[in-house]
């Protein structure tokens, strides 16, 4: 077990991943510390913790945004260390150096690695300046007057992105050159409205690309090795919602190439803790650099699947200045392993969140299981809609669909419209299935959205139950005069 | 008896006969997790939500709601018009656009609701007289009634 010169770790984050971490935190022998939000009720990651702040804000968002007030927590508790989990502050590098200054451990890479990949312009020309692989792309402050005619003379498709963007937010997609001005103009505006930055760049569109990415591990002084890709190609709304290692598309060459890629990346930047490299896939085999993640990512247990190794605890022993537990050439990976991000959302009506609460949660036994709330909770619109992550690994890719599929028809989840029943069809799909993916898939085939007319014998059997255990219709049952019922004997 | 049962967006007729019995006569019974429909038993898990059933069954999620005949009826003579303004998705209002008792024609911005960081416009439906149901900074689940649209005659 590694000796730590922390204690105890403080969780700053909520749902599901802050129990999955505070599981490891507890396992490595470590006080596990929270800070958590009224409006979650109860959570997985509060019976976990051995102590729990709770945080107050304007909104339940702002409260898990305020790092002043998550670090006097984490003074009030004795907290040793930090680790931000995914989303609100963990890629904050202002954040990171507070928690520094006040001499918490900060589990995440430094704060300059934070600031260089969080900016998508200095991310893609460090990356470049070092001989990978991006796209061709225009930069608009290199020549802000003539960035529209340097943006065709890379020719349509085009792609425009915020420079401050993440998750899909303000990008646009042209196809007809004759429509960029006003499609950067909607971009810019979008930018200054999500991320209070207007700047914008232009790269090549790669049609019907894949997203594949993949884990890195850095020991913060230029040591760093590659724990293999996933592939997150099954998209809606640029919101990745099921992921997979390994890749169905590359063979071991290009499987070589493309991790070597990301290694050679979290290298360069004196890279540490856990990352990802993340990469757009096109047809003919070429990729190009997208961003990288400087955090753990949602998912990171597909990951885990197949190489046996537990992150978080090396998040934890990095932090605590260990060196890379293993060499390159010692990591191995068996099987397939494939996770679905359970959302609470109705796909029928476009994917919007739902709410609602959660009357029986009953996970299925033989898969991994990540949720971040309970039975007898409810699913509120105050943060992001998704509840849960599960998680199967089988010998190959058909047996690890087989047994996602087993796994989705046993999970109970009742109370909230959840993408349960869409993430069943969209994994019987034959393209998804023979594992011909692309991150339009899912908008492509948006007729997998619409739930099915149930059979005749299901509408029996819900009938049948409707009968038994609603009283609006037991009670009409029983108002019916005997002679109606005496009457069915009579035909017989 | 009359009636029916939205599943989903199916609408099925309920034929049901005291006993329990499905209108061809099976006998229908329910035993911790199992129903039994005929002597044939299917493993099921439900909850009630109000109105609302959620079933586990044949492993698929189900949700039914009981609609009464008389409402189902007169719902649908009504043409389905629809005056009132129902959030499309949870979220929080940003700003109000129309005011209390304006006179607003279809198509008129009324108000602007974010959810997902997204800002939508919702607009009137209808001409009328619009009545608001919520103030801006105020949160709502979908298919809260924001506002609804009074006719004029």
């Amino acid at each position: 077990m590694t000796d730590y010169p922390f204690g105890s770790v403080l969780v700053a984050n909520r749902g599901e991943i802050a129990a999955r971490i505070l599981r490891t935190v507890k396992a490595e022998g470590l006080r596990a510390l929270l800070v958590a939000h009224p409006v979650d009720g109860w959570t997985p990651a509060m019976a976990l913790a051995d102590e729990t702040v709770m945080l107050e804000g304007d909104t339940p968002v702002a409260a898990f945004l305020d790092g002043a007030a998550i670090i006097a927590a984490a003074k009030a508790m004795g907290a040793g260390a930090i680790h931000p989990g995914y989303g609100f502050l963990s890629e904050n590098a202002a954040f990171a150096r507070a928690v520094e200054a006040a001499g918490i451990v900060w589990i995440g890479p430094a704060p300059e690695t934070i600031d260089l990949m969080g900016d998508k312009i200095s991310a893609r020309r460090f990356v470049a300046e070092r001989g990978f692989p991006v796209a061709p792309s225009v930069i608009e402050e290199d020549d802000p007057g003539n960035f529209a005619a340097h943006a065709r003379a890379v020719g349509a498709p085009l792609l425009i992105k915020p420079s401050a963007g993440g998750g899909g937010k303000g990008m646009r997609i042209v196809r007809d050159l004759d429509t960029l001005e006003e499609e950067i103009a909607t971009a810019r505006s979008e930018g200054e409205r999500y991320f209070g930055d207007g700047r914008l760049f232009i790269e090549r569109y790669v049609e019907n690309p894949r997203h594949i990415e993949v884990q890195v591990l850095g020991d913060g002084k230029g040591g760093a090795l590659h724990l293999f890709e996933r592939e997150c190609s099954l998209q809606r709304r640029f919101q990745k919602i099921v992921e997979e290692a390994p890749s169905p598309a590359l063979d071991e060459t290009e499987r070589q190439r493309i991790c070597e890629a990301a290694a050679g990346i979290a290298r360069a930047c004196d890279y540490r803790g856990a990352g990802t490299v993340e990469f757009i896939y096109g047809g003919g085999g070429e990729f190009y650099f997208l961003e990288m993640n400087t955090r753990l990512q949602v998912e990171h247990p597909v990951t885990e699947m197949i190489t046996g190794v537990d992150l978080v605890e090396q998040q934890l022993a990095i932090a605590a200045g260990n060196p890379l537990p293993v060499a390159q050439d010692g990591l191995m990976r068996a099987g397939h392993a494939i996770e679905v991000r359970i959302y609470a959302e109705d796909p029928a009506a476009g994917f919007t969140p739902t709410t609602g609460p959660v009357l029986r949660l009953v996970p299925p036994a033989g898969a991994r299981f990540d949720a971040g709330l309970i039975e007898g909770e409810r699913v509120h619109a105050a943060f992001d809609p998704m509840i849960a992550k599960l998680i199967v690994h089988g010998a190959d890719r058909a047996a690890a669909l087989a047994a996602m599929d087993g796994a989705l028809a046993r999970l109970t989840l009742l109370g909230v419209t959840t993408n349960i029943n869409y993430l069943r069809r969209l994994l019987a799909d034959p393209d998804v299935a023979a594992g011909r993916m692309h991150t339009g898939l899912i908008a492509e085939k948006a007729g997998l959205a619409a739930e099915p007319p149930p059979s005749t014998e299901t509408i029996d059997a819900l009938t049948a139950l409707a009968a038994l255990v609603i009283p609006d219709v037991g009670a009409a049952l029983d108002a019916v005069p005997d002679r109606h019922a005496a009457m069915g004997r009579w035909r017989n | 008896m009359q009636g029916y049962l939205r599943i989903g967006e199916t609408i099925a007729p309920l034929a049901l006969s005291k006993g329990p019995r499905l209108a061809d006569g099976r006998l229908v019974s329910l035993e911790a997790d199992w129903l039994d429909i005929g002597g044939e038993r299917w493993p099921i898990a439900y909850a009630r939500d109000g109105d609302r059933l959620w079933v586990h069954l044949g492993g698929q999620i189900h949700e039914l709601a009981w609609v009464d005949p008389v409402a189902f009826h007169e719902a649908a003579a009504a043409g389905g018009s629809n005056n009132i303004v129902a959030a499309p998705m949870p979220g929080v209002v940003v700003r109000l656009i129309a005011s209390e008792g304006q006179d607003v024609a279809e198509g008129d911005p009324l108000l602007v609701i974010e959810s997902m960081k997204l800002e939508t416009t919702l607009r009137a439906p209808a001409d009328g007289i619009l009545a608001l149901h919520v103030a801006a900074g105020q949160g709502f689940d979908r298919g809260a009634p924001l506002a609804t649209i009074t006719p004029k005659d």
